[in-house]
């Protein structure tokens, strides 16, 4: 019987996390239909058989991480005999799975994983179990990734300050506030918070505090990536106030004509005005490395884009050579794949600065964490109608302003340097013509 | 304390144990050629050829003597030169000396001990083989297997001492071993386990030979700050694992070496019982390190490759930590 194993979708990508089944036990399938939808810790992404048959075995249910490689579901010969031994898994499946998911993927939630599936030493799990600590989340160091008891104590070392967001959450201060604040007091909100689970030894899954919610590759990898940004790239931030009356104007007058799918955004202005800046800025399209400081010829801004599930930032590849048109075409496509949770490795490799905006939801600004090793994030907030002063009297306006926060990375750039960079982007945005000239 | 090779010890106890009257030796070569590894030389000369037997080369007729001697009072010490040549004997040992205790309702003990020698060293398949598990999976028997000069005095002795029919078994490479052993008569009793080496990473659990290679293997580890427990079992029944389970309990990882082929093992036994006392202890697979599994070849080269290395105890405890 042919297997069935979890490819592997990028050069990194170590396990998988089987979303769901796209085809169930008894099912013909033929050699390049899909047959399952994966999601690894960059995207969510259907998988196709490499043998035709008779899907006979779901080894792996829906909700399950396993590595790179093991065997996931098996095929038959299409004689049509009964299936062996149904997983539970296949039978929860839905009868008749739809073809192209209109909600994004990475929405489903995985069901709750029983610390019996993860794979540990019974060590590791005797220590857990004294504890109170779910094993769900501790990733093992051992062979095959099992639970050692290493692990165990390194997770209990680490649990005081993870546990009070990550276990029972009673308290919005932690969870609810914004970098800034956490980096300013963090001592104080986190002690404050009860840790019920050292206290008490039962199972946090079975806590009337609350419910426990498993991480998923999505969130898993973005707890990894921000905390090591935070703790090891030391971070500076510049605000400025951006005018954005002309490119509001030119951007009315660009679209005017243009049919709605074809219609330029701010944001497509803002990468472009970025990237054009960058390209005065080298250190700031750049990445640390105790070897030196690496320059990047290309200028490939990441865009954040915001899921229900978290978080991706798939890359706009070789901007200081794209028009403004190109710059929005392919920042349309990538938003659209991100939504369906349809990415593909290469779409989310590459970047060397980030643009995150959250003007849209009202955010006047705030401060962003650096997609290391890149060297700077740019923050973009809200569009803003404000009286000012005119230029050159004392006469009060009203002007469209918007905060573009830069956080930049202390190892590779300082200060005033950072502070031109951020000017150039504020030049190009207040006299937008340019923006079309190259 | 004196430094004396292990058979030197063995000497010392036997010359001690022939003061009973009780106590004779027979066996293949044991008399006017002082046996294959010298052990008994200059015996026959000193307590005489009634005390100091040669024997035909018929060892289920030695064993089938020594336990009839046994029964009407005597402590016979029956030498077996090889291992392997107790193949022939097993009938008298497995349905005559472990059982008639049992089958007589308690009325007689068998008071004898086999004397015999597991080893290689380009011997060929037929003479370097292991078969303590043989002996150690029988009821009745006790089996005994230590590493150190100290252990081969003081279990020989213990072995005399007792009602019940003990194999000994020592090893063609261990004769030279040195260590410190008392002039004066000492017993070390059968069934207790001893602590050889502390550590606080692995437990390694060893006998015999094995006890030394697991040793030497501790020295190259601690270089690379591995720092392991080695504990000697000295009696293979009754097992006394509770040093070894004692020490795993604190260490989770456990190796377990010992020269005989894997499958149905002696390591099988005692990996079980980590397995089932420690369980909760457990935080890695137990490894094994046993002689590849072929009957062992002539060829120098292949035997070194069949054989246990201290380079595989090190590497089978790299394992276990992974």
């Amino acid at each position: 019987m042919p297997d069935v194993t979890m490819p592997k979708m990028g050069f990194d990508m170590q396990e998988g996390t089987i979303v769901r089944w796209l085809r169930q036990i008894g099912d013909e399938v033929r050699r390049g239909e899909p047959i399952a939808e994966i999601e690894t810790d960059k995207v969510t992404i259907e998988i196709e058989a490499f043998d035709s048959g008779v899907l006979r075995e779901i080894v792996v249910a829906a909700g399950q991480t396993v590595p790179v490689n093991a065997v996931i579901a098996r095929l038959g010969d299409d004689a049509p005999s009964p299936p062996a031994a149904p997983a539970a898994a296949a039978v929860e499946q839905p009868s008749s799975p739809p073809a192209a998911p209109s909600v994004p993927a990475v929405a489903v939630a995985p069901p709750a994983v029983d610390d019996r599936e993860v794979r540990a030493s019974p060590l590791a799990r005797r220590i857990a179990r004294d504890h109170g600590l779910p094993l769900a989340g501790i990733a093992g160091t051992g062979p095959l990734g099992r639970v050692v008891r290493a692990d165990v104590e390194q997770a209990l070392t680490a649990r005081p300050a993870a546990a009070p967001s990550a276990v029972a959450a009673p308290t919005p201060a932690v969870v609810a506030a914004p970098t800034p604040a956490v980096v300013a007091a963090p001592t104080p909100a986190v002690v404050a918070a009860p840790t019920p689970a050292v206290a008490a030894p039962t199972p946090v899954a079975a806590s009337p505090r609350g419910d426990l919610v498993p991480l998923t590759s999505m969130r898993r990898t973005i707890a990894r990536v921000t905390s090591q940004s935070w703790q090891q790239a030391p971070h500076f931030m510049l605000t400025m106030e951006v005018d954005m009356g002309a490119c509001l104007a030119l951007r009315g007058s660009i679209n005017a004509g243009r049919p709605r799918e074809a219609q330029i955004g701010v944001n497509d202005m803002i990468v472009k005005a970025a990237a054009r800046a960058l390209r005065g800025f080298p250190m700031l399209n750049a990445s640390y490395s105790d070897a030196g400081i690496e320059l990047h010829h290309d200028v490939n801004v990441s865009i954040a884009v915001a899921l229900d599930a978290g978080l991706v930032a798939p890359v706009i590849t070789g901007c200081q050579s794209r028009s403004l048109g190109a710059i929005s075409r392919e920042s349309k496509r990538l938003v659209a794949l991100a939504r369906e949770g349809k990415l593909g490795a290469a779409d989310l490799q590459g970047g060397t600065f980030t643009v995150s905006n959250l003007g849209m939801y009202g955010v006047s600004e705030f401060v962003a964490i650096i997609t290391v090793p890149q060297a700077a994030i740019l923050a973009v907030g809200a569009v803003r109608r404000v009286p000012a002063f005119r230029d050159d009297s004392d006469e009060v306006i009203a002007r469209q302003v918007m905060n573009l926060t830069l956080s930049a990375d202390h190892r590779i750039t300082d200060g005033a340097e950072a502070a031109r960079f951020l000017g150039e982007v504020r030049r190009s945005l207040e006299q937008p013509l340019e923006l079309l000239v190259d | 304390m004196p430094v004396i090779t292990v058979r030197e010890a063995l000497r010392q106890a036997l010359h001690e144990l022939m003061q009973d009257e009780r106590v004779f030796i027979i066996g293949e070569d044991i008399g006017h050629y002082g046996s294959t590894y010298g052990v008994t030389a200059g015996f026959l000369e000193q307590y005489g050829a009634e005390r100091i037997r040669d024997a035909p080369i018929a060892e289920a007729g030695i064993v089938g003597l020594a336990i009839g001697a046994a029964l009407v009072g005597m402590r016979p010490i029956a030498e077996i030169m090889s291992v392997n040549f107790s193949l022939l004997a097993f009938d008298q040992l497995i349905n005559h000396a472990a059982k008639i205790y049992s089958m007589f309702g308690g009325q007689m003990h068998v008071p004898m001990v086999l004397r015999t020698t597991n080893g290689w060293t380009q011997l060929s398949a037929t003479h370097s083989q292991s078969f303590d598990v043989m002996f150690a999976h029988v009821p009745g028997l006790k089996v005994v297997a230590p590493a150190t000069p100290y252990d081969m005095k003081g279990l020989l002795r213990a072995s005399v001492a007792d009602p019940d029919p003990v194999i000994f078994i020592e090893h063609t490479l261990m004769y030279t071993v040195k260590g410190e052993v008392p002039d004066e008569p000492y017993e070390v009793p059968i069934g207790r386990s001893a602590l050889v080496r502390e550590g606080r990473h692995a437990t390694v659990v060893t006998y015999s030979r094995m006890v030394h290679l697991s040793l030497q293997a501790a020295e190259v580890l601690s270089r690379e700050g591995i720092e392991v427990e080695i504990v000697d079992l000295r009696t293979l029944r009754p097992l006394d694992m509770s040093l070894a389970i004692e020490s795993f309990k604190r260490t989770g990882r456990g190796v377990v070496v010992t020269e005989d082929w894997q499958s149905f093992g002696t390591s099988a036994e005692i990996a079980a019982r980590l397995y089932e006392y420690g369980f909760d202890y457990l935080d890695a697979p137990i490894t094994r390190v046993n002689f590849r599994e072929v009957p062992m070849p002539y060829s120098k080269n292949l035997e070194l490759k069949t054989v246990i290395t201290v380079d595989r105890i090190a590497n089978a405890i790299r394992d276990a930590l992974k």
